[in-house]
């Protein structure tokens, strides 16, 4: 796999998995994927009932995702490259597949936990998603 | 045969004993009942909750409430009932329990959105394939925000999309609801001689433009009440609510009578006791008469917050810092940008004062109103007002295996809310009523404080020795009147006999506090009129209650700076000895240490914050006696 392609994978996977802090409309902790699914649905919504609280919930959780996506894409990069110099300059799919094991492995725990996916406790991936 | 005929002969027995008790009550009979066993002519005190939430408002469900109107009516009454959060076979993962049932309650969902709730949360409805509906059951916080902030926060409140041309799927959608509510009032009332509970159809108009409360609880009469709620959509102002009530029910139906009780003014944005509506100019006799009648009490306590007074606002009163919220409108809670210091209008004791000044320019006094408290509890447990088993008023947060929660289970700003008190010959709805309506009632913060308040020209000094309630009756006029005509160049008497909690605090003493008009401004005075300041101490860290109290207080009191002159307003507020409040009970069971970072569990970090008090004084607030010149 080459290192544009890893670096894609893993970072497809780290938002699509990782737990980051939500702030606005939170608190908890949510992957940046969610927070950016939720915000592409509520933009949806606006169309159909457009009001001050469904477009704050639109920029608020969605600046959140973005931020976090951004802030997980330089650390894809990192562990792109890490992963490049063990497999000579192209990331082995093995070591991405192992990773994604382990993420995914993890996130069947519940990790995850926002009022605003979950009324009572933690949940795992497939409450958030 | 025999059984008919027997049931026949008790049901004959029965009216004549009514039509006895309606030639004697002080009251008008409206409805059909067995008359009441106990019933008493100096009235007794009924100890109720009229302001409940269940699965049918909009936020509670969004909170995974599932306790439904007969719910709560049956934890009123002393049943068990489930609390979320449930497990994924819908068992509850939390219960509760009233330690003592409840004369009466009052569910009162929110009107508004009732048909949308429903639709949103019925599979196979029109709407609920709508994209609102799949937010708000996904995402319940997000569906809380959209339902809400953009209906009920909205100046000029629209009904949502998906409810169609003229919003008729929606309003179609809310009769379901509005029948479980009535169906479930009727189930619970009591309407044998035993008279052991009442209840009351009602809902909440839940206005609140800009995210500043105005809100009301509707309360019906009886069970003649109209085919659907008069909504904040519907009337977005107070006094369109009150028309609005007036043609669906008073007009249009025989026998409909009902009352509005504004709640948490301290949530009002200062907008509760002004001399205007929001945007509109300062009203004039019309609406003073409308508001006097319609509104003739007014929530001082509950679940967010305490309404009476705060210290530097408006006054200096010392103990005017019980539960407080930091902010002064609801937006406050979630957004920092929000957080506003209240003004003198967010409070009940400035509207009392300010009522006289309007009564001086309009002949009316709008807001000569009584008092009571409540919950608003939003998982259907009315009267769960307990400090030391507070289970929060509204969702869940994470809980362990036993059902305990982690941390609060509430925000540290809120508190478990206080009782609704009223004085009455029985327990029907036809008396709880009239009491209210001539605002023979009174609040209290939790505790079951009986308080008699009297004012009288001619009360005698040894009243507290003989038959209080008798003479004060007969001298006198009960909390909620007006003292008739000065007689002579005298000076008003107050009788106050106050009686502690069975299984609360001590007395601490009594307080009378007076507003009165100088001029174009109020004055105000809190005397102490019976009791000791400072009696009583609670351990922190135990909650253990030691020193002395009193199990009864009972004082006849003369206003020393009397000015015949000047309209005033009289009101008894009674403490208790001190006590642990709700999160100190919570943050000693999980062992927190704030000088220990890591016993702090999530959720718990109030249990640390400075700003909330570990220890409360309990109280009750009768409602006022005025005097008028």
């Amino acid at each position: 796999m080459s290192i544009v392609g890893g670096r894609r994978a893993l970072w497809a996977l780290f938002c699509l998995t990782i737990p980051v802090p939500m702030w606005f409309i939170g608190p908890g902790q949510v992957p940046a994927l969610a927070l950016l699914q939720i915000s592409a649905f509520m933009g949806a919504l606006m169309l159909a009932e457009p009001g001050p609280g469904v477009w704050t919930a639109v920029w608020a959780i969605g600046l959140q995702g973005l931020f976090w996506a951004a802030v997980l894409y330089p650390i894809a990069r990192l562990a792109a490259s890490v992963l490049a110099r063990v497999g000579d300059g192209r990331v082995p799919l093995a070591a991405v597949a192992a990773v994604a094991v382990v993420l995914i492995g993890l996130s069947l725990f519940d990790i995850y936990g926002a009022r605003i996916i979950a009324r009572g406790g933690p949940v795992n991936l497939f409450g958030v998603y | 045969m025999r059984a008919k005929t027997t049931a026949r002969a008790c049901f004959a027995l029965s009216l004549i004993a009514a039509t006895a008790a309606a030639q004697a009550a002080p009251f008008e009979r409206t409805e059909q009942r067995q008359a009441c066993a106990d019933y008493d002519p100096l009235r007794r005190p009924f100890f109720g909750d009229l302001h409940v939430h269940t699965a049918l408002s909009f936020d509670a469900a969004t909170q995974d409430t599932r306790n439904r109107p007969a719910d709560a009516y049956r934890f009123a009454r002393g049943e068990r009932v489930g609390l979320q959060p449930y497990d994924d076979n819908g068992k509850p993962l939390r219960s509760a329990q009233i330690d003592r049932p409840l004369d009466f309650a009052a569910v009162t969902d929110h009107s508004e959105l009732l048909g949308e709730v429903r639709i949103c949360l019925t599979p196979g409805m029109e709407g609920y394939d709508s994209l609102a509906c799949i937010a708000y059951r996904k995402w319940p916080r997000l569906g809380f925000i959209l339902f809400g902030g953009d209906v009920l926060a909205a100046d000029a409140p629209q009904r949502l999309g998906f409810c169609g041309d003229g919003a008729a799927l929606c309003l179609d959608a809310a009769l379901g609801p509005w029948d479980e509510i009535r169906e479930a009032a009727e189930a619970a009332y009591d309407r044998s001689s035993a008279c052991r509970f009442t209840s009351f159809v009602g809902y909440e108009w839940t206005g609140a433009p800009d995210t500043r409360n105005l809100h009301r609880n509707v309360i019906f009469r009886n069970a003649a009440v109209p085919s659907l709620p008069v909504s904040y959509i519907d009337a977005p102002y107070p006094s369109q609510l009150w028309e609005g009530l007036e043609a669906a029910c008073r007009s249009s139906v025989t026998g409909c009578d009902f009352l509005a009780i504004p709640h948490n003014p301290n949530i009002s944005g200062g907008l509760m006791f002004l001399d205007h509506e929001r945007d509109r100019p300062a009203f004039g006799r019309d609406y003073a008469d409308r508001r006097r009648r319609d509104e003739p009490i007014v929530e001082i306590m509950q679940h967010k917050g305490e309404s009476e007074c705060k210290t530097g606002v408006g006054t200096s009163d010392e103990l005017c810092g019980f539960e407080k919220l930091p902010y002064d409108r609801f937006g406050g809670q979630f957004d920092p940008r929000q957080v506003q210091p209240p003004t003198r209008t967010n409070f009940v004791r400035n509207g009392l004062g300010d009522g006289l000044l309007l009564e001086g320019k309009l002949g009316v006094n709008p807001f000569q109103f009584g008092l009571i408290g409540s919950t608003d509890t939003h998982l259907g447990i009315p009267g769960a007002v307990a400090e030391d088993r507070h289970q929060g008023h509204g969702g869940a947060g994470p809980i362990r295996g036993d059902g305990r929660p982690i941390g609060l289970p509430d925000n540290i700003e809120f508190n478990p809310g206080g009782l609704a008190v009223v004085w009455a010959e029985e327990n029907s709805r036809d008396a709880l009523f009239a009491a209210m309506r001539r605002r023979e009632t009174y609040a209290t913060s939790g505790p079951r404080i009986s308080v008699r308040f009297f004012g009288g020209w001619q009360l005698a000094d040894d009243l507290c020795s003989g038959e209080l309630a008798r003479a004060g009756y007969a001298g006198g006029v009960p909390m909620g009147g007006e003292l008739p005509a000065l007689p002579s160049s005298a000076a008003p008497r107050f009788a106050t006999l106050a009686m502690r909690d069975s299984a609360g605090a001590p007395l601490q003493r009594i307080q009378i506090v007076k507003g009165w008009q100088a001029g174009d401004s109020i004055e105000e005075a809190v005397y102490d009129v019976a009791g000791t300041p400072g009696l009583g101490s609670v351990d922190t860290a135990t909650c253990k209650i030691s020193g002395e109290g009193h199990d009864t207080l009972c004082v006849v009191w003369t206003d020393p700076d009397f000015d015949p002159s000047a309209r005033a307003y009289y009101y008894a507020r009674v403490l208790e000895a001190p006590t642990c409040r709700w999160s100190t009970h919570i943050c000693n069971e999980q062992g927190v240490r704030c000088d220990d970072p890591s016993t702090i569990p999530d959720n718990g970090a109030g249990c640390c914050d400075d700003r909330y008090p570990k220890v409360i004084q309990e109280r009750a607030w009768t409602s006022p006696v005025w005097y008028k010149p």
